[in-house]
């Protein structure tokens, strides 16, 4: 089954907050920072590391694929390779060649996650997949990319009016080729949450923000990290 | 007067229920001098899909005169099967947000010419829901988002359409077919082919 959930939860903190407030200087403090972490909390992690510096990318070719099924990991996918296109000076593989290339696309790749999901690798079981589909695509690296645990929390007022954040993990390997090393790491949690304008936007449109900003700062890092930015 | 007015009533909440629970819905009358082969074929390639898309094509044969492809001849009649056929949505993260233009109708017919049937079932599970518990007397069952379009053969003209919600059981790793039967029921008699 698909990893995609929903938890959806009523919270009244809005007037709890106001009655800590009300009650002592220091629950209100108290309150104030919960309040402002809920509500500043906009995730954290590694947006593109690379896993030996003395080992740096060359400005060649590249192509992403994505190791999840779910409409989020092919959206992502999709974004982080127009990012590429037209920040980076690499030649970017489009999502069409990819899916045209491989049979059964999109495939799920397997990952072995570290440190409570703080790192991801691609799964060493996988790496003969990959290479086989490195010899289609024929660049010299391969961007897998992952978008788990897709959430929606919504959290309601007692006087109406409700808010969704939507958050995501998301993961990803940089591999280099004919080595079929793995050279970087991604690991990274986005959140994103509407306002009362979602009531004139489509349906997706938060998460939609929330995968492209994830592109975007994969690829503000890798640019800084391999200067392969255009000028 | 008030019998008048409950008339009305009724008339109200039997077409919102109709309309808010169908699970298909006809666009075209299907041709009459047409065959009765039928695929069922997922446009993805996640479990859910090709779950989803072996329930129904079993669901259906049940429920209808359709003589349904078996799952397995799809499977090697489709080169590189299951193969990704843009569907109708824009986003299907939560809920899908549809819009049956953006189907990939091309790959639709280049199916079709592999797998020689008249009607092509073509389904689309993209996401699910998972709504959380159980408890001592109850279970609340995930819940998969699907939508679904029907060409016909020969030219590939859209039939109809349909967008559902199925339950999925967790402990048993199958579709709820209680939930799959009524929408191939449905599918059925809106195509005047019921068993």
């Amino acid at each position: 089954m698909p990893s995609t959930r929903v938890f959806e939860w009523k919270v009244w903190w809005l007037d709890d907050l106001e009655i800590a407030m009300n009650n002592s200087w220091l629950h209100g403090a108290l309150a104030i920072v919960a309040f402002s972490v809920v509500l500043g909390g906009c995730g954290g992690g590694t947006f593109f590391a690379l896993k030996d510096l003395n080992n740096p990318i060359k400005p060649t070719s590249i192509s992403v694929i994505t190791g999840g099924s779910e409409d989020a990991d092919l959206k992502l996918a999709e974004y982080l390779t127009k990012e590429f296109k037209e920040r980076t000076t690499l030649q970017v593989v489009g999502q069409d060649e990819v899916s045209k290339a491989i049979p059964s696309y999109p495939i799920t790749v397997k990952t072995v996650e570290e440190k409570s999901g703080e790192v991801a690798w691609v799964d060493p079981s996988e790496k003969v997949r990959i290479e086989k589909i490195q010899a289609k695509l024929k660049t010299n690296y391969v961007f897998v990319i992952w978008s788990k645990r897709l959430m929606k929390r919504t959290v309601c007022s007692d006087r109406g009016g409700c808010t969704n954040t939507y958050s995501a993990d998301v993961y990803g390997n940089l591999l280099e080729y004919p080595s079929g090393k793995i050279v970087s790491h991604t690991a990274f949690n986005k959140r994103n949450s509407d306002s009362f304008l979602a009531l004139f936007r489509s349906k997706g449109y938060y998460v939609d923000e929330l995968l492209k900003n994830s592109a975007e700062g994969i690829v503000d890092e890798f640019i800084k990290v391999t200067n392969a930015g255009k000028r | 007067m008030r019998q008048y007015n409950s008339w009305i009533w009724m008339l109200i909440v039997a077409t919102l229920c109709l309309s808010g629970c169908a699970t298909f819905q006809l666009i075209h009358e299907p041709s009459r001098f047409n065959g009765k082969k039928l695929a069922v074929v997922p446009g993805l390639t996640n479990p859910s899909s090709l779950q989803a898309a072996q329930a129904f094509a079993d669901e259906v044969g049940r429920a209808s005169r359709y003589q349904v492809l078996p799952q397995k001849q799809v499977a090697q009649a489709i080169p590189n099967y299951p193969q990704l056929i843009k569907g109708p949505y824009t986003s299907a993260y939560f809920e899908i947000d549809e819009d049956y233009g953006k189907t990939d109708v091309g790959r639709v017919r280049e199916l079709q010419k592999h797998l020689g049937v008249d009607y092509l079932y073509i389904l689309w599970a993209p996401t699910n829901i998972q709504s959380g518990g159980k408890g001592l007397f109850f279970k609340n069952y995930p819940v998969v988002h699907v939508v679904a379009q029907v060409f016909e053969f020969p030219g590939g003209k859209e039939i109809g359409r349909g967008k559902y919600m199925v339950r999925f059981d967790d402990d048993r790793n199958e579709f709820l077919r209680d939930d799959l039967a009524a929408v191939a029921k449905e599918f059925a008699e809106k195509t005047s082919m019921p068993k």
